[in-house]
């Protein structure tokens, strides 16, 4: 990971005194440990096992906190807080080996009180000022542009169809893994997914930027 | 165009648009693993539609809401000047601030304050030398400049002395840690405590050294004024500061005093600048030929941290050649594809992955290898084939999720 000048003035020195710590976690053996494992240190607050919990999960659970909040949505606070809501409840989860499940639970719960929020605050004429994410510029121009008109699309959505829809079409889960995820039962989510599709596609149909977009050529460009 | 845009080609633009693996940044890890607590760096404005919409809201509304947005936490620091002989700034005088926070102004200084924040002020050194004590807080943001270099501080005491017309920058950090930025870095300089950072820019060079005469003073004691002016650096004229003198002090004093530690027990200090600062003295070419391997490593890891992303290719390169059939030598082919992965070049990280693959199989990092390779791999033959693979790892990896995905098409 590649920091400029300027992060690391803005982190100062705090940070870089815990990056010397940071240094030798790579080397705990609880770095390779199960999750069960973790989970066990994660209760007794073995210091480690924080920062290991955090390079183990939190890559995929900012991917999909990104894929429902939008792309260029500036995730870190969300993040943060559903790794403080996963350390703070880590003595609730029952097996430990469902880790991975219960952050993404946590994650979706999250992500969809940021939709609310957002959706509160658009309403009430107030809207959050997010920094474009550095990572955003990998993406072309056209896809990226594309994208946005997409979660335009999806910002019509109830937040919790929203999340059924992402977690079915982007993250390709089935059934029960979402109902999981969201807490609901599979009838609920079946619904919800349905009411998706339908919103999406009428959504799609009626968006202005989304009728001038060759999206299935853009891809076989792309893959090109 | 609609029935061209079905949800399954949706989610395949957002999978290749936002990575399954996004890395967050060094800050938020920083935040959950040491801080805890979020803070929050959010912005609110208005948008442009927000008054009609106001009106009909109501009046109660309207004014909870304002108090939501004008509300602040915590007022901006205050600051007073204190004369110590009536001359004006030019002479020695004090800045005294509300968190307890001080600056020294000695001999001729100029400075002033450029802004003030809840937890900390800004203040440009336009020339001459002062005395900064910076009361310890985590949450601090004190930044110092002079010219074009900047001093990021938190709780701490130093000495800055600049000479603007002789463009040389000298800082003598009596307590705690500073991160100094300047033009003739790509990234920024750490300091600990004792030590003496020079950069002069007309010369372009730079000199930190490991450890002096400020070392010696009692970290807890608030220095004396004509302590921190003249004790610590008695011969210090600012006509007379050179960066090879200043290096030649630091490397005699160093030599005479302690036995100089190795790189590796530099880094596992967190010393990354100290050791990429050794390995420049030393010539990089040099070491690359003629380093031992646990140097080698230790400066490519140093390089790596200090996301000096070109040097520690070079640093990796060597270590891979030179030791091919060693761990650090096989890490090292895994951690030049994660470089290039970082650079964006996909072809030159899978190149390196598969070379790491062929080298250890069963390497540390062969599952991550396979893993970042299903990432990259179109071809759905070879995506099949790496998730097999990948499974036969384990089942629970970072990865595991998209092998499966891909065994199920």
């Amino acid at each position: 990971m590649v920091h400029s000048p300027a992060d690391q003035l803005l982190v100062s020195y705090p940070m870089l005194s815990a990056i010397k710590r940071w240094g030798s976690v790579e080397r705990d053996p609880l770095y390779s440990a199960t999750d069960a494992e973790l989970v066990s240190a994660l209760s007794a607050s073995n210091p480690r096992a924080k920062a290991i919990l955090w390079d183990r999960y939190a890559p995929r659970t900012k991917s999909l906190l990104r894929r429902i909040l939008g792309p260029d949505a500036d995730v870190d606070d969300c993040l943060h807080d559903v790794f403080e809501a996963v350390f703070v409840r880590i003595g609730t989860l029952r097996d430990p080996e469902a880790l991975r499940h219960f952050i993404t639970s946590v994650a979706m719960r999250k992500a969809i009180s940021e939709v609310r929020r957002k959706r509160r605050f658009r309403w009430l004429g107030l809207e959050k000022h997010d920094p474009p994410d550095p990572t955003s510029l990998e993406s072309t121009t056209s896809a990226r542009a594309l994208l946005r008109a997409i979660y335009g699309v999806l910002d019509s959505f109830p937040p919790r169809v929203r999340a059924a829809f992402i977690l079915r079409y982007v993250e390709g889960q089935g059934l029960t893994e979402i109902a999981d995820a969201l807490g609901t039962s599979a009838t609920t989510t079946k619904r919800d997914i349905a009411h998706g599709l339908e919103l999406f596609t009428t959504g799609a149909g009626q968006s202005a930027e989304l009728s001038r977009v060759d999206l299935d050529g853009l891809l076989r460009r792309r893959r090109a | 165009m609609s029935s061209k845009f079905t949800p399954d080609l949706f989610g395949q633009l957002v999978r290749e648009e936002i990575p399954e693996q996004d890395v967050p940044s060094l800050e938020a890890r920083y935040r959950f693993v040491e801080k805890g607590r979020a803070d929050s760096h959010r912005q609110w404005r208005f948008s442009h539609s927000w008054s009609w919409r106001f009106g009909l809201m109501g009046a109660a509304a309207v004014a909870a809401l304002m108090v939501f947005v004008i509300a602040q936490p915590a007022d901006d620091l205050t600051f007073q000047v204190i004369q110590q002989d009536g001359a004006g700034l030019h002479a020695q005088a004090v800045m005294e601030f509300s968190d307890g926070s001080s600056v020294q102004l000695l001999q001729e200084a100029r400075a002033r304050v450029e802004r003030t924040e809840p937890n900390g002020a800004h203040l440009v050194l336009q020339r001459g030398k002062i005395h900064v004590s910076v009361v310890p807080n985590p949450l601090s943001r004190w930044t110092v400049s002079a010219g074009p270099i900047q001093v990021a501080v938190t709780g701490t005491q130093f000495d800055v002395d600049w000479d603007e017309s002789g463009r040389v920058f000298v800082l003598e950090l009596i307590r705690g840690e500073v991160l100094v930025t300047s033009p003739l870095r790509p990234t920024a300089v750490r300091m600990t405590a004792g030590q003496k950072l020079s950069i002069d820019l007309h010369t372009q060079s730079q000199s930190l050294s490991a450890g002096g005469q400020a070392a010696a003073v009692a970290p807890d004691v608030r220095l004396p004024e004509a302590a921190s002016s003249t004790a610590t650096e008695p011969a210090l004229g600012l006509g007379e500061v050179t960066p090879q003198s200043s290096a030649q002090a630091a490397s005699q004093s160093a030599g005479a005093r302690v036995p100089a530690p190795t790189w590796k027990a530099l880094l596992v200090q967190g010393n990354f600048e100290l050791v990429l600062a050794e390995v420049r003295e030393r010539g990089v070419e040099r070491c690359l030929r003629g380093c031992e391997l646990i140097d080698l490593e230790a400066a490519a890891d140093a390089a790596r941290y200090a996301g000096e992303t070109g040097l520690a290719e070079q640093l990796l390169g060597g270590l891979n050649s030179r030791f091919p059939r060693t761990a650090a030598g096989q890490k090292a082919t895994f951690l030049l594809g994660d470089v290039a992965q970082r650079q964006q070049d996909l072809a030159a990280a899978e190149n390196w992955y598969r070379r790491y693959l062929s080298q250890s199989p069963q390497g540390s990092y062969a599952a991550e290898a396979v893993g970042r390779l299903l990432v990259m791999t179109r071809d759905p033959a070879r995506q099949r084939e790496l998730a097999e693979r990948y499974l036969e790892f384990g089942q629970k990896g970072a990865y595991s999720d998209r092998a499966r995905r891909v065994l199920a098409r």
